[in-house]
C-alpha cells in the first residue's frame, strides 16, 4: 500500500510538472509570436 | 583632452546611422533591452562565481568547475554588453561623453577590468591549491568582493545616465562642469 | 507536506484548475471587474511613504532600480545554471543536487531583493503601470514563475533527475527560461511605455 502511494505520489508529480510546463511553453510560443507579428506589421505599416 | 572628447561625439554625432539609431524606437529600444538583459548573462555568471569564492554558492563544486563552465557564458554575455553598449554610445554621443555619470562608470569598468585580469592571474597560480575549499583564500576573496562592488556601482552609475541633473545644457557648479568635460558656449544637443 | 496530502492526483487537479481558472479570467468580464476593483489600492499606494519617496526623489528610485536590475542579473544567473545542468548543457559531471540546490537558495535570495525593490517601484510609479498591459503581463508571468518553482519544478527534481523521463526534465528547464525571460524582459518594457 505504502509502495502504492509513493507511485502514484511520483506519477502525479511527474504529469503535473508535464501538464504546467507544456502550458507555459506553449502559451508564451504563442506570445512571442503574436509580439513579433504585431511589431513586423506596425513597422510595415511605417515604413511599406 | 575634453575638446577632443567633444569634437570625437560630435564628428558621431554627425553620422546619420547615429541619428536613425537614436530617433528608432524599435532599435533603440530593442538595443537598449539587450544592454540590459544581457546582465543576466554576464553579470549573472559574474556573481556566482565571485559568491563561490566567497564560500556563499556551489560549495561542494570544485571552485575551478565553476570558473571555467560559466567563463564561456560569461565571456558571450560581456562581449554583447560591449557591442550594445557601444551602439547606445554611438546613438547618443556628445550627452553621453558629457554625463558625470558615464565618466565614472568608465573609470570603474577600467578598474573593473584590472581587477579582473590580476584576479585572473592569481586564480590561475593557485587554484589548484584550494579548489575544493568552501572559500578561496583571503586575497581572493578580496579580489571578488572587490568585483561585485565595482559591478553594483557600475550598474548604479549605468542607470544614472538616464538622469539629466548633470547636463551642460543646464547652469552647473563649476565642479560639476569640470568632471562632466562641458565647454563653454558649446552647441547644444 | 508531501506526505500529509491524501488526495491522489493532488498535484495535477490542482495544476489543471489554476490553468482553467486563469484562461477564464483572462477571456471574461472578470478581469476588467477585478482591475477596475484594484484602481484604489494603486491610488493608495502612491500616498504610501514609499511612494512619496519614489516620486520626489529621482535618485533614490534609480538607486533602487539599479539594485533590482542587479537582482535580476543574479536570478538570472541562478536559472541559468540550473536549467543547463537540467539540459545536460553544463556539470553534468556533477549529481545535479549539488549544482540544483545551491542555485535554488541563490534564486529566492535574489527573488527576495527584486520583489522588495520591485514594491518600491511600483508606489513610485502606481498609476502609470496600473494602466499599462504589460505591467499586467509581467505580473502574471512572475506569479506563474514563483508558482511553478515552488509548486512544480523543486519538488519534481527533489528526489534526483536520474529516474525522470529526461525529456520531462528538458521541457520543465525550457519552461523555467522562457517564464523569466519573459518576466525580465516584459519588465524593462514597462521602461519604454507610457
Amino acid at each position: 500500500m505504502r509502495m502504492d502511494n509513493n507511485r502514484t505520489r511520483r506519477r502525479d508529480m511527474q504529469f503535473a510538472a508535464f501538464a504546467a510546463s507544456a502550458a507555459i511553453v506553449t502559451f508564451f510560443l504563442v506570445y512571442w509570436f503574436i509580439q513579433i507579428q504585431d511589431t513586423r506589421e506596425m513597422l510595415k505599416m511605417a515604413y511599406g | 583632452m575634453n575638446q577632443l572628447i567633444y569634437n570625437f561625439a560630435a564628428w558621431l554625432d554627425s553620422h546619420r546611422w547615429s541619428t536613425l539609431l537614436h530617433e528608432s524606437f524599435y532599435m533603440y529600444n530593442w538595443v537598449e533591452t539587450t544592454h540590459v538583459l544581457t546582465l543576466m548573462l554576464s553579470l549573472g555568471m559574474l556573481f556566482l562565481v565571485d559568491l563561490r569564492l566567497l564560500g556563499y554558492a556551489f560549495p561542494d563544486v570544485p571552485a575551478s568547475a565553476v570558473a571555467g563552465r560559466l567563463k564561456l557564458p560569461m565571456l558571450v554575455g560581456f562581449t554583447l554588453m560591449v557591442v550594445t553598449g557601444l551602439l547606445l554610445f554611438y546613438a547618443i554621443p556628445v550627452r553621453s561623453a558629457q554625463s558625470v555619470w558615464f565618466r565614472i562608470k568608465f573609470l570603474l569598468l577600467i578598474a573593473a577590468a584590472i581587477n579582473a585580469f590580476l584576479f585572473h592571474r592569481r586564480m590561475r597560480e593557485s587554484v589548484a591549491a584550494w579548489d575544493t575549499d568552501q572559500r578561496a583564500p583571503r586575497r581572493l576573496r578580496a579580489a571578488a568582493a572587490l568585483s561585485i562592488i565595482f559591478w553594483v556601482l557600475i550598474v548604479i552609475c549605468g542607470r544614472l545616465i538616464a538622469y539629466n541633473w548633470f547636463d551642460c545644457e543646464y547652469d552647473q557648479p563649476a565642479f560639476v562642469s569640470a568632471v562632466a568635460g562641458c565647454i563653454a558656449g558649446q552647441e547644444l544637443y | 507536506m508531501n506526505a500529509a496530502v491524501p488526495i491522489p492526483w493532488f498535484r495535477t487537479i490542482v495544476v489543471v484548475t489554476v490553468v482553467a481558472l486563469g484562461l477564464t479570467f483572462a477571456f471574461s468580464g472578470l478581469r476588467i471587474y477585478v482591475w477596475e476593483a484594484l484602481l484604489p489600492f494603486f491610488e493608495w499606494m502612491e500616498t504610501t511613504w514609499f511612494g512619496v519617496i519614489g516620486q520626489t526623489w529621482g535618485a533614490a528610485f534609480a538607486v533602487v532600480e539599479a539594485f533590482h536590475l542587479l537582482a535580476m542579473a543574479l536570478l538570472g544567473g541562478a536559472v541559468l545554471v540550473s536549467d543547463a545542468r537540467l539540459l545536460g548543457l553544463a556539470f553534468t559531471e556533477l549529481p545535479a543536487r549539488q549544482v540544483l540546490d545551491p542555485a535554488h537558495r541563490l534564486f529566492v535570495l535574489a527573488l527576495v531583493l527584486a520583489l522588495a525593490t520591485g514594491v518600491f517601484m511600483a508606489c513610485g510609479v502606481a498609476i502609470k503601470i496600473y494602466y499599462l498591459p504589460v505591467f499586467w503581463f509581467k505580473m502574471l508571468a512572475l506569479a506563474t514563475g514563483v508558482l511553478f518553482v515552488f509548486f512544480i519544478k523543486r519538488p519534481l527534481l527533489h528526489d534526483g533527475i536520474e529516474q525522470l523521463n529526461p525529456w520531462l526534465v528538458r521541457l520543465v528547464a525550457i519552461a523555467s527560461v522562457m517564464l523569466w525571460f519573459t518576466v525580465a524582459a516584459s519588465g524593462r518594457w514597462i521602461g519604454f511605455s507610457g
